[in-house]
């Protein structure tokens, strides 16, 4: 154990292998670590699954298969089957739900910061009362709609489903139906509010996460001593971080926590400056890495089938088409002086944000502040392309199923995307997500190509050929175990079907790995700010070259996507469009 | 750290709190009424969507979108 425990700027592997690497390195405790969380994961959830399960799943697609057969929209049966299905959920029992309240961030608020941690059994009194009127509103609603919806599908069924204008007619009225549904549920979940205290289990989780690192710096060149009193400074920063994202202005405007815990932190470096013991602590690389093991988990790739061959079109061809026109453009005509810079920017606008930053960013080791520049332009070019988008394709009068894969590849963050789709209604929402969803799995494939061809061409010298060998001695090893997980997670996915959706996806992952992962994330960009300075970050502003990159790739981005879904969806494949 | 450069520092950082407290309170609920922005914004609080979500395994609607996507499909291909 080293006192001279500095954080290097970037991860240095030596040139070299030593077996010593598998317990004395970062990205091999990333994989141990993670690999630790999944298989507790495993061991909660795999043995518990909900009640009837089987039988369930069995009943719900039965029936949505026979709604598909029956009638081309979809029924009221068929969306009843639906919700069963969505319904059972791995985490929803007992011990997820316990699982749940301990990794749990602070609660959302609108205007008492307080009520992120604590809510008293008065107000929660008061927020049932005064939501009591409007579920009794919002019941009415519902029950009117059913009435109508059941009316008009009844009408499109005496036609045999045959008539064009019945089917429509029956098809809003359900949608609308849907709408008073979900109106009265979250209405219905606000009647049960209870009064909550999260400092305990927040207490708890940081006690908890700190030993579980604390374990990888006893053997690592980490100050172990200084990393235990460093780390509730980190751990308190990634908390008020938390509350001031749960902010329900800042949530609708998709500024989360992760901004706010680089932000708070730069300022407190940039200002009273931070303590070495609290820097033996932010352990950015060390964090980052473990979560990235754990996101490589929830890269699904049965996922892509979701939409079938358009979607895989458009964001399997445009987005890496685009990455590399890109990152072309960065070096050849704005000359960047950064290729981590330029491939992280590249990477973030073209495949999901901030997701995708830290993967590439981890992958070719940029830098702190080049990660940040990265994050920060991101989110701000997605809370203006979250309002622009779907207010041009609205005003136009584009069809929701091409504004829904527009916007799907081209905003940034899943929920900028959601929310953006939501405006061209409930087809267009689906098909912006899908597509985000698909691409999104991108991004392990993105991580492992970036990571070789740092290895066999950028990091070396001009013109020199490097062995193979070379390129496993350079490999940042973390990508392995993200990659590893991906794939065993894929095959176990698609091998248990339907059951795979409820224990996996809607258990292991859902339930343990992600809110862990969330966690990881949110203690790295404490870290990153922590750590982070002003001036070299100013540095890389030089020029607005960064922005440009941004503004230009974003740009053919968008003109790509447009075009490669307009002519998958209208010309190759207008029967799938026609039956969104 | 000398006396002054504390003092100087604890006063950047007041004016770095109070600037992300004016950009939070005042310049985005204010943002948030203007009449290009408004009606998306509607959307996004009357559905109580979380744009903040950056992987899709935050997003309970893509776990929905998937089962509306999948079913589509499968009738085009009927």
């Amino acid at each position: 154990m080293s006192g001279q425990s500095r954080q290097p700027e970037i991860v240095v592997d030596q040139a070299k292998w030593e077996w010593s690497e598998l317990y004395k390195k970062e990205d091999w405790w990333a994989i141990w670590l993670g690999i630790i969380i999944l298989i507790v994961g495993l061991i909660i959830f795999l043995p518990r699954p909900p009640a009837d399960m089987d039988q369930k799943i069995a009943q719900a697609q039965r029936t949505m298969q026979a709604e598909d057969a029956r009638a081309p929209f979809h029924t009221l049966e068929w969306h009843r089957a639906n919700d069963s299905f969505s319904g059972l959920r791995a985490r929803n029992e007992s011990h997820g739900k316990t699982i749940a309240k301990w990794l749990a961030t602070p609660a959302r608020w609108a205007s008492n910061p307080m009520e992120a941690l604590i809510l008293t059994e008065a107000r929660a009194a008061e927020i049932r009362e005064g939501a009591k009127e409007k579920h009794a509103a919002a019941q009415e609603k519902t029950k009117a709609a059913l009435a109508q919806a059941e009316a008009d599908q009844a009408a499109a069924a005496n036609a045999a489903f045959q008539n064009t204008e019945l089917n429509k007619k029956a098809e809003g009225s359900i949608s609308q139906w849907r709408s008073a549904r979900s109106a009265e549920s979250r209405a219905r979940s606000q009647t049960g509010t209870q009064a909550y205290n999260k400092i305990p289990y927040l207490f708890g989780i940081g006690v908890i996460f700190m030993l579980f690192f604390a374990a990888g710096t006893t053997v690592m060149n980490i100050n172990t001593a200084n990393f235990i009193k460093g780390f509730g400074f980190v751990f308190l920063l990634a908390i008020i971080s938390e509350i001031i994202g749960a902010n329900s202005t800042l949530r609708s405007w998709g500024f989360g926590p992760l901004i706010w815990a680089i932000l708070g932190g730069m300022l407190i470096a940039n200002t009273i400056g931070t303590p070495q013991f609290i820097k033996d602590a932010a352990q950015t690389e060390y964090f980052i890495k473990t979560g990235l093991v754990l996101l490589g988990a929830e890269i699904l790739f049965g996922k892509i089938l979701a939409i079938g061959l358009p979607g895989i079109f458009v964001a399997w061809v445009v987005t890496p088409t685009v990455l590399v026109l890109t990152y072309i453009f960065g070096q050849k005509v704005l000359k960047m002086e950064s290729k981590t810079l330029n491939i992280t920017v590249s990477s973030d606008m073209c495949v999901c944000g901030v997701s995708a930053a830290i993967a590439t960013a981890a992958a070719c080791r940029a830098t702190k502040e080049e990660l940040t520049i990265a994050i920060g332009m991101s989110m701000l070019f997605t809370a203006i392309m979250m309002i622009a988008l779907p207010t041009f394709i609205v005003s136009v009068g584009m069809h929701p199923v091409l504004g829904g894969a527009w916007i799907g590849g081209t905003i940034d963050s899943t929920g900028a995307v959601v929310a953006a789709g939501a405006f061209l209604g409930e087809t267009g929402m689906f098909v912006a997500a899908t597509i985000k969803m698909i691409q999104n799995i991108m991004i392990g494939a993105i991580a492992f190509g970036v990571a070789v061809y740092w290895c066999a061409k950028v990091d070396c010298v001009e013109g020199q050929t490097v062995k193979k060998m070379e390129i496993w001695y350079r490999f940042p090893k973390f990508v392995l175990g993200f990659i590893a997980a991906s794939v065993v997670f894929s095959i176990m996915i698609e091998a248990m079907g339907a059951r795979g959706d409820v224990m996996l996806d809607q258990g292991v992952l859902r339930g343990f790995s992600r809110p862990c992962r969330e966690w990881f994330f949110i203690l790295a960009f404490a870290s990153i700010g922590l750590t982070s300075n002003f001036r070299e970050m100013a540095k890389h502003f030089t020029g607005g070259k960064p922005v440009i990159l941004y503004v230009c790739g974003q740009s053919l981005n968008l003109a790509l996507t447009l075009l490669m879904a307009y002519i998958m969806f209208f010309l190759v494949f207008p029967d799938i469009t026609a039956s969104l | 750290m000398s006396e002054k450069k504390t003092l100087a520092g604890i006063a950047k950082l007041i004016m770095g709190v109070a600037g992300f407290w004016i950009a939070v309170a005042l310049v985005l609920p204010w943002m948030q009424t203007l009449p290009v922005i408004r009606p998306v914004m509607d959307i996004i609080i009357a559905a109580d969507l979380d744009a903040n979500q950056y992987f899709y395994t935050q997003s309970e609607e893509t776990f929905t979108a998937q089962s509306h996507m999948r079913s589509g499909i499968r009738r085009s291909e009927q």
